[in-house]
């Protein structure tokens, strides 16, 4: 009897049943599409359409399994329902009383069918709670959102968390300074300050003496003046040495000098040193090249000089006999030393 | 079983027995209501008011209406329990053989008015334990069962406290109800004083008897109680206590000791009459939570806080009920 009395507002309370359900069906399949669609994202998987297949069948499943075990209305649910309109749970104790045939049930039975008869079925009104509603839209902002990123990075618009946490958890790159600095005499060529990653190598630089001035080396002991750091561990700092020629070094340059300039004529083919500076292999200025090819003035290279300079000496060293032996052997040993 | 005639003469005889104390008692309907409640359901009822405001006069009226014999003991320092109860005497028979003849005390009637109970010792206090909830009565090892209905209709007065013993909880947890009376209001005043000009006496006639008295109480408990509601009922006994598993935030805060179970039969059968005087024929949520002041009120023992906090045991009975029955968990179907 109490369901023919309560089918008016069954349906009422079937559809509230059924938002109940759909909605904490809604929160469940948003938390699982987020936690999926998380996973994928941080794993970098692009299956992201497996996150939105789980958040249709989670949704699906826990509505139907929420709706049938807990928000179905029954007859005493309906009941309570109905009493809070103002009839004092008269319905309710009706529904208990369901089978009873005393007077005093029987009574209870008119007194509530008579005060249901007084109640408006259309005040029933669904009634879905605030904080549900929050949280359905708190997950679905959470799931829905979980969702974009892991399918923007499966698609390569955006990074994927997997790439962002190596980009992050990766050890900053130590870097190095290298700093060139000439003394009195002369100037360096190429990046005097250079800053470079650990174990890259440098750019070239190059000493430039000065006129009347020598490269004598660079403050490591490095005496070639053109030079390149290479696998670069460490911070440096290198200062470029060079020397003044005295009055006899410069003599003895011009003496080897050619070119109308006191320095000595090229060898034929040998080609011409245009610029001030250390001979490069293939430049083709300054003849063979050759570690003993010394640049004492920035202009001449006497290696190739050595050798007749040499000859030159020991020959008047053989003619004018009346030199004292120990003299001779004295400029035997420079000239032999600078051979070595 | 109950009849439709049940029914009708419970309708007929409350509206008479409302009537005819309403001649004597003017305003104090919550009180009388409450009286009259707690007589149907056969419990006792503690009423608490300054001197002068028709506590007296209200049991006395209930005395005749209900035409039950009616026995008054003002309650003193040095009354003895067998002055309550009664006692043995040595008679003389025709042939001058001595036996113990027991001489039945005061309490030996239907509706007793204990008036100022409070200012006896505990001893004599003690005496009523037995006989307000067994509703019998022993002296020197034998049992007289005393005539039904019988009920105790109890004053004290709160604010006379020189002189006076405090009732022990177990004494006050045998009052089904403890009932404030209130001071009359303006227009209920006037209404008194032109009453009693005239003449003091009391007119209200008998309005049912004993027997009537009884079926109406049998008539009352066959009214129903859905399961909600009976859970609903237990749920607000027990947030009374501290710390139970529905113990309330205010339970928690101000109470030390909360009801004890003859509150919730209290609630139950003092909700069933209040919903059968209303014409229904169920009990309401709504008729545990107005009988919870009653049934409660001198049933729970406040802690420090709320003595230093001047919080009455009504301020933390109405925090209880609020909480209660806002929460809807205590309302769902199980």
């Amino acid at each position: 009897m109490a369901g023919e009395l309560f089918k008016k507002y069954y349906s009422r309370l079937a559809k509230e049943g059924v938002l109940k359900s759909v909605l904490c069906g809604l929160i469940c399949g948003f938390a699982v599409a987020f936690v999926i669609s998380a996973i994928f994202w941080l794993t970098g998987v692009k299956l992201f359409w497996i996150s939105i297949l789980s958040w249709v069948a989670v949704s699906a499943a826990v509505a139907a399994l929420l709706y049938f075990k807990k928000f179905k209305p029954t007859t005493k649910a309906i009941a309570m329902r109905v009493d809070e309109l103002g009839l004092e749970e008269r319905v309710l104790t009706m529904t208990e009383l369901e089978g009873d045939e005393s007077y005093i049930a029987m009574r209870q039975r008119e007194d509530a069918i008579s005060a249901l008869s007084t109640v408006n079925a259309g005040l029933l009104t669904i009634i879905v709670s605030v904080p549900l509603i929050v949280a359905t839209c708190v997950s679905a902002v959470f799931g829905v959102g979980m969702t974009t990123i892991s399918a923007l990075a499966s698609a390569g618009v955006i990074k994927s968390g997997k790439d962002i946490i190596e980009e992050v958890t990766k050890e900053p790159t130590k870097t190095f300074e290298l700093t060139y600095e000439a003394l009195e005499g002369g100037i360096i060529e190429g990046e005097l300050f250079q800053v470079v990653d650990e174990g890259e190598d440098g750019t070239p630089v190059l000493a430039v003496a000065d006129d009347e001035w020598v490269f004598v080396a660079w403050s490591d002991g490095n005496e070639d003046p053109y030079r390149t750091d290479l696998n670069v561990t460490e911070n440096m700092e290198i200062f470029a040495t060079f020397q003044q020629l005295s009055e006899g070094d410069e003599g003895d340059g011009d003496e080897g000098a050619g070119d109308g300039d006191g320095m000595k004529p090229d060898k034929p083919g040998q080609g011409e040193n245009k610029e001030n500076g250390p001979p490069k292999p293939g430049d083709g200025a300054g003849g063979k090249y050759e570690p003993v090819n010394q640049i004492i003035d920035g202009k001449v290279y006497y290696g190739d000089e050595y050798e007749d300079a040499f000859e030159e000496v020991m020959s008047s060293i053989a003619q004018s006999g009346d030199l004292p032996k120990e003299l001779k052997e004295f400029i035997e040993n420079y000239f032999g030393s600078i051979a070595d | 079983m109950v009849t439709e005639k049940d029914i009708n003469q419970f309708c007929q005889q409350c509206a008479n027995i409302f009537e005819q104390v309403s001649r004597d008692v003017i305003g104090q309907k919550e009180v009388v209501e409450g009286t009259i409640i707690a007589m149907i359901a056969g419990g006792n009822v503690l009423l608490e008011g300054v001197p002068g405001v028709g506590k007296t006069r209200l049991v006395r009226s209930l005395g005749r209406v209900f035409d039950l014999p009616f026995s008054r003991i003002q309650f003193t320092p040095d009354l003895m329990p067998a002055d309550v109860t009664g006692t043995n005497i040595i008679v003389k028979d025709e042939n001058g053989n001595s036996s113990f003849d027991f001489q039945p005390g005061p309490i030996f009637s239907n509706i007793i008015l204990a008036d100022e109970i409070n200012r006896a010792t505990p001893k004599t206090q003690s005496a009523l334990l037995e006989a307000m909830q067994e509703h019998t009565v022993t002296v020197m090892g034998v049992s007289r069962k005393l005539n039904e209905p019988f009920f105790v209709l109890a004053t004290q007065n709160p604010i006379e406290q020189d002189g006076t013993y405090p009732l022990p909880e177990a004494q006050m947890d045998r009052f089904m109800f403890k009932l404030i009376v209130p001071n009359p209001s303006l227009e209920e005043l006037m209404q008194i004083v032109d009453m009693t000009q005239k003449t003091m006496a009391e007119t209200a006639e008998c309005a049912c008897n004993g027997e009537q008295l009884l079926r109406m109480r049998e008539t009352a408990n066959q009214i129903p109680v859905a399961e909600e509601v009976l859970r609903y009922a237990m749920i607000m006994t027990s947030a009374t206590h501290p710390d139970s598993e529905c113990a309330s935030e205010a339970a928690k805060k101000y109470i030390r000791v909360g009801a004890s179970p003859r509150a919730g039969q209290a609630l139950i059968s003092a909700a069933k009459v209040k919903a059968l005087i209303k014409g229904r024929f169920n009990v309401a949520f709504s008729d545990i939570e107005e009988l919870a002041y009653p049934v409660l009120r001198h049933r729970i023992k406040m802690n420090f806080e709320a003595i230093a906090e001047r919080v009455s045991p009504d301020d933390v009975i109405k925090m209880i009920v609020e909480e209660v029955s806002k929460n809807p968990k205590y309302k769902k179907i199980k």
